[in-house]
């Protein structure tokens, strides 16, 4: 089973990394896509809180409403460092199911009061989340394809979207919150991971 | 002076701009991570550009190098990565009509035959069998190497190389014993490094 000596001159398959490293001799460390990423998030969260109304009619407490918004916040930050940073899978891992907890706090955090809002919470989320996804989608072309890595930016920039909805709504009906509050985190970080299976990987580094 | 060194402290010294740190890499590991594509894909074709990405890969993606991490399953995990990311944009249909390959160069080897075989059986592996394997008996590398590489736990490696050795023996039946099979290689990636073709 041994196997014989290649007869292929190696040498030639060097050329394109040795064009590489004379194109960028630097080495770019990892962190600053990392914050990149996480400022393009946070500006998403800050400009969907900002620009619109907040309401207090969708929590049942100032303490609850602190708590949800506090998690959604870390959760927010933690994913977009998450979904950069090399190795870290089992870390990933723990924050995709943190998430749950961040579903059941707004659940538990919320009022009960019907205010009519539609769809429209939805639109917002998704329209917020929309920068930071694709931002998170062009930084990640930089690793190999990684589910976790996928889902983790998705949730990120779904977070933003979600941070914007909870301090803005009115509503805090629970079919409101699951259908149009929570469930689009779901769908968001999905299209991210599926569109990330789309798009080609620009180098194979894990 | 450069060879005494360890991949890892090459890679350190590669990631702070020594740019021949790399040439040492590359003269260490190119023919192993060739070999190991060679017989992941079944293709030398494919195996050459996807050398020459895993490497460009390990160049753009310095930045990433977790410092005192080992070196070689990295880089066996940037070639599986850019194995697997063929096969699905390919969607297969290369490897599975590749499975003899089409090398200009046809290299001497000790049983022309048997090597064929071998290399057949191991296209028709599932790839995650196959990639076990293929680093395990023929790269040298170990089960916990291998399970960095391939981004699983030590026991999921051992679990789909035992499945592979089962599979291949069946697919070998009357050709590779399974006592040779299951004979222990040993563990010298720089034999490898010379020599990888299927």
């Amino acid at each position: 089973m041994n196997a014989p000596a290649p007869a292929v001159d190696l040498d030639r398959l060097k050329g394109p990394a040795l064009d590489a490293i004379e194109r960028s001799p630097r080495t770019q460390p990892w962190w600053l896509g990392a914050a990149g990423l996480a400022v393009i998030v946070c500006l998403a969260a800050v400009a969907g809180v900002g620009g619109m109304s907040s309401s207090t009619t969708q929590h049942a407490s100032m303490l609850m409403r602190n708590v949800s918004t506090l998690a959604w916040a870390a959760t927010m930050f933690a994913a977009a460092l998450l979904a950069v940073m090399p190795g870290s899978r089992t870390l990933r891992t723990l924050l995709l199911a943190s998430v749950s907890a961040c579903f059941a706090l707004t659940l538990a955090a919320a009022s009960g009061y019907e205010a009519g809002a539609g769809v429209k919470c939805a639109l917002i989320e998704a329209a917020v989340a929309a920068l930071p996804m694709f931002a998170a989608l062009g930084v990640l072309t930089g690793f190999a394809f990684d589910a976790t890595r996928a889902l983790a930016a998705g949730v990120a920039a779904s977070a933003a979207g979600m941070l914007a909805v909870h301090l803005h709504c009115p509503d805090g009906s629970i079919d409101h919150q699951v259908v149009f509050h929570l469930a689009p985190v779901f769908v968001l970080a999905l299209l991210t991971l599926a569109l990330r299976r789309f798009l080609p990987s620009r180098t194979h580094a894990p | 002076m450069a060879a005494e060194e360890t991949d890892e402290a090459l890679m350190v010294r590669f990631c702070d701009g020594d740019a021949k740190a790399f040439d040492v890499l590359f003269a260490r590991h190119a023919g192993a991570v060739r070999g190991y594509l060679h017989r992941v894909t079944g293709s030398g074709a494919s195996a050459d550009d996807l050398t020459q990405a895993a490497f460009l890969s390990v160049v753009k993606a310095r930045g990433r190098y977790v410092r005192g991490s080992a070196f070689k399953p990295w880089l066996f995990a940037i070639a599986t990565n850019a194995a697997r990311d063929l096969h699905r944009r390919r969607r297969g249909e290369e490897l599975s009509a590749e499975p003899t390959s089409t090398e200009t160069v046809e290299p001497k080897v000790r049983d022309a035959g048997l090597e064929k075989l071998v290399r057949e059986a191991l296209v028709q592996l599932p790839d995650a069998q196959r990639e076990a394997i293929v680093m395990h008996r023929f790269e040298g590398m170990s089960f916990a190497e291998i399970a960095v590489a391939l981004g699983v736990n030590e026991g999921a490696v051992k679990v789909r190389a035992h499945r592979g050795y089962e599979r291949l023996r069946e697919l070998l039946r009357g050709v590779w014993t399974a006592e040779e099979a299951q004979r222990p290689e040993p563990h010298s990636g720089p034999r490898e490094a010379g020599g990888n073709e299927p």
